[in-house]
């Protein structure tokens, strides 16, 4: 499909917010309430990344919100993808601690329906949907950032499967997930990326695993380096045919660029800031044109949502929403610092923003680095005449 | 595809040239059509058909550089005949030739969102028009030996304005779906059409600026089409109110005393 054609999907329509959407909403929140009650979470910012709580990783699962799009027999409750997105959005304007089952909920169950086995399917599906099992992903390494193609973990076939040497780095909690979904070079040195890449599933506690916490600029530790020593992979565990990894991940980036959580990071404070109101002129204007944006970037995520069960992932659409959506969130903290000026004085606004100020430089790596999202946009943009 | 927009490319496809007006070829096959009267009802001496419908005439008219009212015609000016229950008389119809002044506030409020609603969908048009120009110029001009759409600071240029481009269907679509739906309440319908106004505002003034930049000194001339898209968004962002005051009436929106809080506010809508 032509990119002209893949973005005219923003110029269409998707079907009204049904009953049972308003339902999910109203269910979501009331589990919301709840555990926010019972203490199990304090709102943060920057939570699908930053905040892994297991505990209410758990409940969620228990309360059926998590792989809710997946079949009966996986876990899952046939939810519609309109309900998910209501679920996730609830999530995160919460500030909820999703971090430990995001990855699972956003882009490896839906991979694994794709893509996987019946085995695969029914050694993970379920576990993942109950909270009680996470994975990571595999992508970034030393020296492959936004050029993903050029990943160098090496798996090379032996009898029953793969020995897999190498590192990735960048890999969120990769010290607390049980699995991590890898992209690994299978092909020959030279070999084009579109045929030499493959997709792996790695149990973080094979003998040969070692993983390190990177320490970041605030003291905390999330991100994590991740050593490959010469560990075995069975043919099981191939996710996929060999070669056909690249494929796989650029389907799964659609999952993982176009969603809320691509503007959603700093809601938390922003609302809480509106809650405190606005006297300036200034404040008022800037704080409505904010909010525009806002209500534009939602219709935006649900017009690509409609359609991340394509068989042609809708990728350049997914890069449109990650750029602007990760703009709105610098944006957002300029005029939170304006904002904090003006609101009475707040200690959790405060904390909220500096949180929210710490993390602000992945905003736009993350995921993807805003110039690969100009060049993925810019790529396949072709005039109509 | 459907047969309204058939309609449209035969008429603007075969005979629409950037900078026509009133007196063209393409405007006489429009208004023979009906196609300035569709979304007014019948007895109010309209042909028919939605909102959706009178969106999508603006918007590929304005694309195709057509220079005319509709946005004017089909919006507020319908939606002054809907609030008087008076039929709009023939020929072509802008608001200037109506009073407001008599109007009730509401219905005053209900025009004026209405035309924010015209002008934003016009707008869209005028930037997939001026985006289009851009595209074009970049893939056929060669400069430093390659053609400029291969250097990656061009490219660059270019994804920021189809950026541009994507909001603003995703706005006006999502407007123009509200202000139609006989479910949303009002404030949702003014939020939508707020943030439309004030998303193709801005876009209007970013696009129209890198569409002139990657074209170079030709694309000032009178000669190249891209000035019949570049000067209505110079002048489009301040019809209807600017972005600044749509802004501030988004802010009175979303904390008015009925809603609970910024998010409750923001999901006070049926349809996205």
């Amino acid at each position: 499909m032509s990119t002209r054609a893949e973005l005219s999907l923003f110029s269409e329509t998707p079907p009204a917010e049904g009953d049972d959407v308003l339902a999910e909403r109203r269910s979501i929140r009331a589990f919301l309430a709840r555990a926010s009650e019972s203490g199990l979470f304090r709102p943060e910012v920057d939570t699908w990344l930053s905040c892994h709580s297991p505990d209410f990783t758990r409940a969620l699962g228990a309360a059926g919100f998590i792989g809710m799009t997946w079949p009966v027999t996986y876990g899952g409750r046939n939810a519609s993808v309109s309900q998910r997105l209501a679920v996730i959005e609830e999530l995160l304007v919460a500030g909820a601690p999703v971090a430990a089952h995001w990855f699972a909920d956003r882009q490896i169950g839906p991979s694994l329906l794709r893509h996987g086995t019946e085995e695969q399917r029914q050694a993970f599906l379920p576990s993942m949907a109950r909270g009680e099992l996470y994975f990571c992903i595999g992508m970034s390494e030393p020296d492959s950032g936004s050029d993903l193609g050029s990943v160098r973990t090496s798996a090379i076939q032996v009898d029953g499967g793969w020995r897999v040497n190498g590192s990735k780095t960048w890999t969120s909690h990769g010290d607390r997930a049980h699995h991590m979904l890898a992209l690994v070079r299978t092909g020959q040195p030279g070999q084009a990326h579109k045929e030499a890449l493959t997709q792996v599933i790695i149990d973080m506690s094979s003998p040969g695993v070692t993983v390190r916490p990177i320490r970041m600029l605030d003291g905390r530790e999330h991100f994590c380096e991740v050593f490959f020593d010469d560990i075995f992979v069975p043919d099981t565990r191939v996710l996929g045919r060999p070669g056909s990894g690249w494929a796989q991940v650029l389907g799964e980036l659609g999952f993982e660029r176009s969603g809320p959580e691509r503007f959603l990071s700093t809601f938390p404070l922003v609302a809480g800031l509106s809650a405190s109101g606005a006297s300036s002129d200034y404040l008022r204007t800037n704080a409505g044109e904010l909010i525009a944006r806002l209500v534009v970037l939602r219709a935006m995520t649900a017009r690509v949502n409609t359609r991340l069960g394509d068989a042609a992932a809708p990728g350049v659409a997914a890069a449109v929403v990650k750029d602007l959506g990760t703009a709105w969130e610098l944006d957002s903290l300029d005029l939170a610092a304006v904002w904090l000026d003006e609101a009475e004085h707040n200690e959790d606004l405060g904390r909220l923003y500096r949180e929210a100020q710490a993390h602000s430089p992945a905003f736009t790596l993350r995921g993807g680095a805003t110039e690969v999202m100009r060049d993925i946009i810019a790529r396949g943009w072709e005039p109509t005449r | 595809m459907s047969d309204l927009d058939e309609l449209l490319d035969q008429i603007l496809g075969r005979s629409c040239a950037p900078g026509d007006g009133l007196d063209s070829r393409a405007w006489r096959h429009l208004t023979e059509s009906g196609l300035d009267r569709v979304g007014i009802p019948e007895h109010l001496g309209g042909v028919g058909g939605d909102l959706v419908d009178a969106g999508d005439i603006v918007i590929r008219t304005a694309q195709a550089g057509l220079i005319s009212p509709l946005r004017e015609t089909l919006f507020p000016v319908a939606k002054l005949a809907e609030l008087r229950d008076h039929a709009i008389p023939e020929g072509v119809i802008a608001l200037d030739d109506y009073q407001v002044k008599d109007l009730s506030p509401a219905h005053r409020q209900a025009v004026r969102l209405w035309h924010a609603l015209g002008v934003a969908a016009h707008s869209l048009g005028a930037i997939r028009g001026a985006v289009d120009q851009a595209t074009s110029y970049v893939a056929i001009r060669h400069q430093f030996g390659r053609p400029l759409a291969s250097h990656q600071v061009v490219r660059h240029q270019i994804a920021s304005i189809v950026s541009e481009l994507c909001a603003c269907e995703a706005a006006v679509s999502h407007a123009l779906a509200q202000a139609g739906s006989s479910r949303a309440n009002t404030e949702s319908v003014a939020l939508a059409i707020a943030s439309a106004k004030i998303q193709t505002a801005r876009s209007s003034t970013r696009v129209a600026r890198t569409a002139h930049q990657v074209h170079g000194a030709i694309g000032m001339t009178a000669e190249h089409p891209l000035h019949y898209f570049t000067t209505q968004l110079w002048t489009l962002p301040r019809e209807a109110g600017g972005p600044e005051l749509w802004s501030q009436r988004v802010y009175d929106l979303v904390h008015s005393p009925g809603q609970a809080d910024l998010w409750a506010a923001l999901c006070a809508q049926h349809q996205f």
